[in-house]
């Protein structure tokens, strides 16, 4: 019985939806009191209908998928962009002091911060929202490659050149492998952030860009009292966070680096 | 015979808190092809940078090293470094990838699956059969650096350079180590500079020693080691050799 019990806490999951469920119950609990108002504090199974009636009309699927499209450009555009400006710091020491100064300015503000500027200069369209992607993404990626790159072992260079590898060869065969670990954990902070920018710069944007987006979808969900709607895109929001951070990144990470005992 | 490599008035120096740090001063000495050659001396004595010279890591100030009569100008993998640190094997390849991953790179000419072949039976040479599949940190420190000789092995060197190899083991893995050396060198007719502390090791593995003093050194003297192998540590030749080189260290 003791050990069924310590399985059962272990389990990092089953340990995670015990307590989903502890929540939703005393969520239910205060909804039925009627201590709020039900009209800003809706019973689960009516934000669960209002969610499936979503999903079954496909807007909140076509909404998250543009979202997500939005990530994926930005980030994308971001990796090449850190990949590069980290590559010729590694290289030129002078190119780095450049490279720190850019990070020093730009890594403290928030994306929002520049929205105005970004109205300014590029418009109210996708392309402002890509470029808060691309500033969310793109020191925490750098910062950590350049870390990555510092952190390598000086004996795995000199193997290299034992065995005969060129400068592209130690690039290609162990700088890039062995920062891998920094790498990974740029990408999670840099999604982290990412994911929240994208969120509020929808909702500042609207629709300008075609579709909107979840951040519009949650904001329009207000503007029309639709409180289960409107917790129905959280929902969303919360488990698009959760399938990335805890299942794709796990993933990755226990097919590599942990695989390779190799965990920062 | 001739001489494989010829040192000739090596000198080198580092710039320590904008001192110049003199650590090797006109060395000179040669290896034979096949020899087993072992450098010992106290810690901080140059023992290993003058390896790092031999390997190409580092470039010397005077004099010249030549390796089959051509000056050395950087590593290559002619002469094959083994490391005294675990993590000289990478981590995110398992021991047979380890193993094959310079063949990959410099013996193209060998078909793959040979390749393969190869570097499994340099394994085997090593007693690490049945670990192929396995990564680095799920090997012990002696698995490590049984690894590493394989990786340097496989690819034939033609000089097998080792700095303290066996230096952050424990005694009877070190032991153990040292007999398949031993073996392997006969049986792959390698030539080998041994550098360590361990005097006991260097008189167990080495047809000759080089002693060397406290920096910056010349070597102290070379002594031939002609005791019959395999070699028994309790016999009266044996801790005799070791008593001469310890009181030459000590000198």
């Amino acid at each position: 019985m003791l050990i069924m019990k310590n399985k059962f806490i272990n389990n990092k999951y089953i340990l995670r939806l015990f307590w989903i469920v502890i929540l939703g119950i005393i969520w239910q609990v205060v909804a039925l009191s009627q201590v709020f108002n039900p009209t800003s504090f809706p019973r689960i199974e009516t934000i669960l209908s209002s969610l499936i009636h979503d999903v079954t009309n496909g807007d909140i699927i076509l909404q998250t998928l543009y979202s997500l499209s939005l990530i994926f450009r930005g980030v994308a555009a971001a990796l090449i962009i850190a990949i590069v400006l980290s590559g010729l710091s590694a290289i030129s020491q002078t190119f780095e002091g450049f490279v720190e100064t850019l990070i020093a300015i730009a890594h403290p503000l928030p994306g929002i911060a520049l929205l105005p500027l970004i109205i300014l200069w590029i418009g109210i369209g996708e392309g402002a929202i890509i470029f808060i992607i691309i500033h969310s993404v793109l020191w925490p990626l750098i910062i950590n490659l350049l870390t990555g790159f510092k952190s390598i072992p000086k004996i795995y260079k000199k193997i290299g050149k034992n065995y005969g590898l060129n400068t592209i060869g130690i690039i290609r065969y162990i700088l890039i492998p062995a920062a891998l670990p920094y790498f990974i954990t740029g990408l999670k902070i840099g999604w982290a952030r990412a994911w929240r920018a994208v969120i509020s710069a929808e909702m500042v944007f609207g629709a300008a860009g075609g579709i909107g987006g979840l951040g519009w979808l949650i904001f329009k969900k207000r503007v029309f009292m639709d409180t289960p709607g409107l917790f129905g895109g959280l929902i969303v929001i919360v488990f698009i966070g959760i399938l990335v951070e805890d299942i794709f990144f796990d993933r990755l990470e226990k097919i590599t680096i942990r695989k390779w005992g190799m965990s920062i | 015979m001739t001489s494989l490599l010829k040192i000739n008035n090596i000198s080198k120096s580092f710039i320590k808190d904008s001192k110049k740090v003199d650590v090797l001063n006109k060395v000179s000495f040669h290896v034979k092809k096949g020899e087993f050659l072992s450098i010992v001396g106290p810690s901080g004595c140059g023992k290993s940078t003058l390896l790092g010279l031999i390997g190409g890591f580092e470039e010397y100030d005077e004099g010249n090293i030549f390796f089959k009569e051509e000056e050395i100008l950087g590593p290559s993998p002619n002469r094959i470094m083994v490391f005294q640190e675990f993590n000289q094997l990478f981590p995110w390849q398992t021991v047979l990838k380890n193993v094959l991953f310079p063949l990959n790179i410099n013996k193209t000419e060998i078909q793959l699956d040979n390749r393969i072949e190869l570097a499994k039976h340099y394994l085997q040479m090593v007693k690490l059969e049945g670990y192929e599949n396995y990564y680095p940190h799920e090997l012990s420190g002696g698995m490590k650096q049984r690894t590493a000789i394989a990786r340097a092995l496989a690819m034939k060197p033609e000089i097998l350079l080792m700095d303290e190899p066996f230096g952050s083991l424990d005694i009877e893995t070190r032991t153990q180590l040292q007999s398949i050396l031993i073996e392997l060198w006969k049986e792959i007719k390698a030539t080998i500079i041994f550098v360590t502390h361990d005097i006991e090791e260097a008189v167990v593995l080495s047809d000759r020693i080089i002693v060397m003093g406290k920096s910056p050194t010349s070597i102290r003297d070379t002594i031939v080691n002609n005791l019959d192998r395999p070699r028994d540590r309790l016999s009266t030749g044996f801790i005799e050799k070791v008593k001469e080189i310890y009181d030459k260290v000590k000198e």
